[in-house]
């Protein structure tokens, strides 16, 4: 290494060392950095990871209380409002998952998750012209995301719009996949 | 110099935060973006599902796949197709002006534009408009075809 190379090397190693350091596992803190923490709240995404894990053993009412002590903290957590949707619709209290999801729509009124969640709600309600506006406002705020034009597809197809279906389908599936899945509505269809 | 700057970034990037809801586009996203918009090109067609239920106004889709639409038309001369659907004529064509506005809005030229009928069909039957953009402005207008007119406003062949 020449000289001037080396040096060169120096001054960039000089440079980066304090972004790697900046960059290193986070400390665990002193013994009263833990005493302070005692009093302090849990995170949100603690609450919600404990919310889940209630929800994953069947404590529902827990998950709800732990949910809405969340939200009322911060009401733009936004998979809380999504975590409590789920909830609602396993206990089949889709009016209440909606209700929770318009809520967290206030917070983000274009948010493509809670979008496409509302439209899948409005589905189960067989609301399907709700459900066709939420996918469509869902697919429009996440372009490059398949699923809600897939749940907009399904919705058209399950309105008899057959040739829309197709052509949404074909925008994210080749199209053996697409004519699979009309077919596949058609026939639930006619049943 | 390179080398070292790359393992030093690929280092930097495999300290940051796990990506969290949306936090995207990742990778897969923007192909899958790239390749639905492929298939909008290849489609060139509005279908009422783009427009307000009963309404002639474009709604969030409608808009959005417009513009990609009216990106390519503005480099390519092609054809747009305006389907009926369950619509009324009137509503129908209220549709096509809209997104003759829209277009206008985009880019693209109203005089490099024309309209012409696509498939024939009456109530109940899918038919559509073809909002065709030209390469470059019509001087004629002959059957099946219609120039901008004087005064700019396109003329609708029924």
């Amino acid at each position: 290494m020449t000289p001037r190379r080396s040096a060169r090397s120096r001054r960039l190693a000089a440079l980066l060392l304090p972004l790697l350091l900046g960059c290193s596992a986070p400390s665990y803190g002193s013994a009263d950095d833990w005493a302070d923490a005692g009093g302090r709240a849990p995170e949100s995404a603690a609450l919600h990871s404990m919310a889940r894990l209630y929800a994953a053993q069947g404590r529902d009412a827990d998950a709800e209380a732990t949910l809405r002590a969340l939200l009322a903290r911060e009401p733009a957590f936004l998979p809380g409002w999504e975590e409590l949707a789920r909830l609602y619709v396993r206990r089949e209290l889709l009016d209440g998952a909606v209700a929770a999801l318009e809520l967290g729509l206030q917070e983000a009124p274009d948010d493509p998750v809670l979008l496409n969640d509302v439209g899948l709600c409005r589905l189960l309600q067989r609301d399907l012209p709700a459900a066709e506006r939420a996918f469509v406002h869902a697919s429009a705020s996440a372009p490059d995301d398949a699923r809600p034009r897939s749940n907009l597809a399904l919705v058209l197809a399950l309105q008899g719009r057959d040739e829309e279906a197709l052509a949404v389908w074909q925008q994210v599936l080749p199209l053996a996949q697409a004519r699979a899945n009309l077919d596949l509505v058609t026939a639930a269809r006619a049943r | 110099m390179k080398k070292p700057l790359t393992a030093v970034l690929l280092i930097l990037c495999a300290c940051a935060d796990m990506p969290t809801r949306g936090s995207g586009p990742f990778a897969g996203d923007m192909l899958l973006g790239a390749s639905m918009e492929r298939a909008l090109i290849t489609q060139s067609t509005l279908f009422p599902y783009h427009f307000q239920a009963d309404a002639a106004e474009l709604n969030e889709l409608g808009r959005r796949d417009l513009l990609v639409l009216a990106a390519h038309l503005r480099e390519h001369a092609g054809a747009l197709s305006v389907r009926r659907g369950g619509a009324t004529a009137e509503l129908h064509e209220a549709r096509v002006r809209a997104v003759l506005a829209a277009l206008e809005t985009a880019g693209v030229p109203r005089d490099a534009v024309a309209l012409r009928d696509g498939l024939p069909g009456g109530d109940g039957t899918p038919s559509a408009r073809i909002v065709e953009v030209l390469g470059r402005p019509l001087t004629l207008a002959g059957a099946g075809a219609s120039s901008a007119s004087q005064a700019g406003t396109p003329e609708i062949i029924k």
